[in-house]
């Protein structure tokens, strides 16, 4: 129930943000795509242990979360939902891998900074998510992914079950208030409504599945969901890519870190 | 059950997709005339109907607790094998997009495990063949529960497996799949159940849905033979080759391989596995950067860089700084600090100057 109402609002407050205007929100869906999945691939392909080195590609969300004009409260807010199943996933090397290893002098077990680890890369990797969306919005990942070439098929698919999430979170929000308030002190839906509640949901949502596929055709559909002209790449937009493109290949292939730490400690002295 | 970012590699992230890509592709070939392109529609409806209904809570019988449903194998039932595992894709992405459940990089993990065995393996070869057509209430809810039970079992075999092979993880594999196949042995029961609740309710309230789906059965399984072949060759050639690009870091396929083998590689040998090894050695950027490479030469080469700068400190200076030894380095974590401080102060200082012009123009105007 309460899950419902979050997830409704998630999907609002991230398409509201999408229709921003700012440098971010102008650039070209599938640069921005593009540079999403070279971050993911930069931060995926590091160590097990790598702490330090994933630090610097912190730059990379929060320069896009300054550029882009986003807020950066709910975003931060959306980040604490970070999966239960990583973290107890990552929470559990420390038991498994007691090999010793220094962190700055001290000496720690190495789960430790695996657990830390998959911490940094599980937050990273979310807050990167999130801004793709929060600046590109679904229609233009739409335009990104058949810009990709993805099959057309699924690309329509998805853009409409997209549509339809929302209005049906808000029917079942309702049949499951209904069912709460029948049910009182009751933990889920129990075995009495487990077929009827969700198979009327689903029988409805075929019903206007069929209708709505029938008034589409009757105003020219004809397979294609068009989302405007398949827009090509500008200057900008491959300079965004080049630029982000060159940071992650330095940030993964360079001890950034230990570079700047080991000048400001020769500085010092 | 969704694989996290966090938790895998590039190399099986992209054989995964691969496999993905290669699924869809093969199942959008299957439905072209089963159902019609404009009939998409519908299959997005569907997508969102079991993105809803995941969210309902359902209690498990005798526990006090509670579970939801996965959604693969009623989107089998009802659509059939391809459409429904297209439907499950789109799902999955729309999860993994606005809710974070589930990452880009783990898309294609996802939609195999959640995907792909469900419509795929237990629907075809478990539901199908203990409930084919025209079978009792008993015998389909019998299939339901039985095929929920495996196409989770090996979804989270799956989950287990791609963890391990990306090597993100100091989980030894017999304690991972202790952890993970007697969970989702109750999570398997009920999604049965419901799935079976469901299929009766609407087998009753409005048959004729299912009768559309019982009427293109004629293709359930009949080449899934085919798929698993494609798959399998996918799989094996995006994997190989990106194993091979990425063997020179000790991280994922390479760094499990040391766990399990207890050597980093295989032995291998033969001219072309040279002429190839000497190609990668010159393609790659830094051959054989390590972030544990010193475990095993004391003070030797952690971080280039580091390395480079620790020796001009002086010799007893080095001595006190046991700089590069083991892992990290304290320049290192120093460094690493002000790196996210420099960030941080990138990001408020670009927000700053952009309200002092958003100001001053206000002020001109």
């Amino acid at each position: 129930m309460n899950s419902i109402a979050l997830s409704l609002a998630s999907v609002r407050l991230l398409e509201s943000l999408s229709r921003g205007d700012s440098l971010v929100h102008a650039l070209r869906p599938l640069a921005k795509l593009v540079a999403t999945f070279l971050f993911l691939v930069a931060i995926a392909s590091t160590g097990p242990r790598e702490v330090v080195g994933l630090l610097p590609f912190a730059l990379y969300p929060a320069l896009v979360l300054a550029l882009s004009d986003l807020p950066a409260a709910p975003i931060a807010a959306r980040l604490a939902a970070v999966s239960p199943f990583v973290i107890f996933i990552g929470a559990l090397n420390p038991l498994f891998d007691r090999e010793l290893v220094s962190f700055g002098g001290a000496m720690i077990a190495g789960g430790w900074l695996v657990f830390a680890s998959i911490a940094i890369k599980c937050a990273l990797a979310i807050w990167a998510a999130l801004l793709l969306v929060a600046t590109t919005g679904m229609d233009g990942l739409g335009e990104a992914m058949r810009a990709l070439r993805l099959p057309r098929v699924f690309v329509l698919q998805t853009l409409l079950a997209y549509r339809y999430v929302s209005l049906l979170m808000e029917e079942l929000a309702s049949s499951l208030r209904a069912h709460e308030l029948r049910s009182p002190g009751g933990r889920g839906v129990g075995k009495r409504a487990r077929g009827s509640l969700p198979g009327r949901l689903l029988v409805r949502t075929y019903d206007r599945g069929v209708r709505v596929h029938d008034a589409m055709l009757l105003r020219g559909f004809d397979g294609e969901y068009r989302t405007g002209r398949p827009r090509a790449l500008r200057a900008v937009d491959v300079a965004y890519l080049a630029a982000w493109t060159a940071f992650f290949a330095a940030a993964r292939f360079v001890d950034l870190p230990g570079a700047l730490g080991a000048f400001v400690m020769k500085a010092a002295r | 059950m969704h694989m996290a970012d966090a938790l895998i590699s590039p190399v099986v992230g992209a054989a995964m997709w691969a496999a993905t890509l290669g699924t869809a592709a093969f199942s959008i070939k299957r439905i072209k005339g089963d159902i019609d392109d404009k009939k998409v529609p519908l299959m997005g409806v569907m997508a969102a109907f079991v993105f809803a209904a995941q969210m309902i809570n359902f209690s498990i019988p005798g526990t006090g607790s509670s579970g939801h449903l996965g959604g693969g194998l009623l989107l089998s039932i009802v659509l059939g094998p391809y459409a429904g595992f297209l439907s499950m894709a789109s799902v999955l992405l729309i999860q993994a997009l606005f809710f974070a459940d589930g990452g880009i990089l783990a898309y294609g993990c996802n939609v195999f495990n959640l995907g792909f065995f469900t419509c795929f393996i237990a629907y075809p070869f478990v539901y199908k063949r203990i409930a084919p057509e025209g079978s009792t209430a008993g015998r389909k809810s019998a299939g339901a529960i039985v095929a929920a039970i495996l196409g989770l079992q090996m979804g989270a075999f799956g989950v287990v497996l791609e963890t391990l092979l990306s090597g993100k993880t100091e989980l030894p594999f017999g304690t991972f799949v202790l952890l993970m196949q007697p969970i989702h042995l109750a999570i398997g029961v009920v999604e049965g159940l419901v799935t079976t609740a469901i299929i009766a309710f609407v087998a009753k309230a409005s048959p004729e849905i299912l009768d559309r789906a019982d009427s293109r059965e004629g293709l359930a399984g009949a080449r899934v033979g085919k798929v698993v072949a494609v798959l399998g060759a996918g799989v094996l050639v995006v994997g190989g080759a990106l194993s091979w690009f990425a063997s020179t870091y000790p991280d994922g396929l390479e760094w499990s391989m040391e766990k399990v083998a207890g050597t980093p590689e295989l032995e291998s040998s033969g001219s072309v596995h040279e002429g190839l090894a000497s190609l990668q050695a010159k393609t790659a950027f830094m051959p054989d950067y390590s972030f544990k490479a010193s475990e095993a030469e004391g003070a030797a080469g952690a971080s280039p860089l580091a390395e480079g700068a620790a020796p001009t400190g002086g010799a007893d200076e080095s001595a006190a700084w046991p700089a590069v030894d083991g892992g990290t380095s304290v320049a290192g974590i120093l460094g690493g600090a002000m790196t996210l401080a420099l960030a941080a102060l990138a990001g408020i200082g670009i927000r700053a100057a952009k309200r002092r012009s958003v100001r001053s123009e206000a002020k001109a105007a």
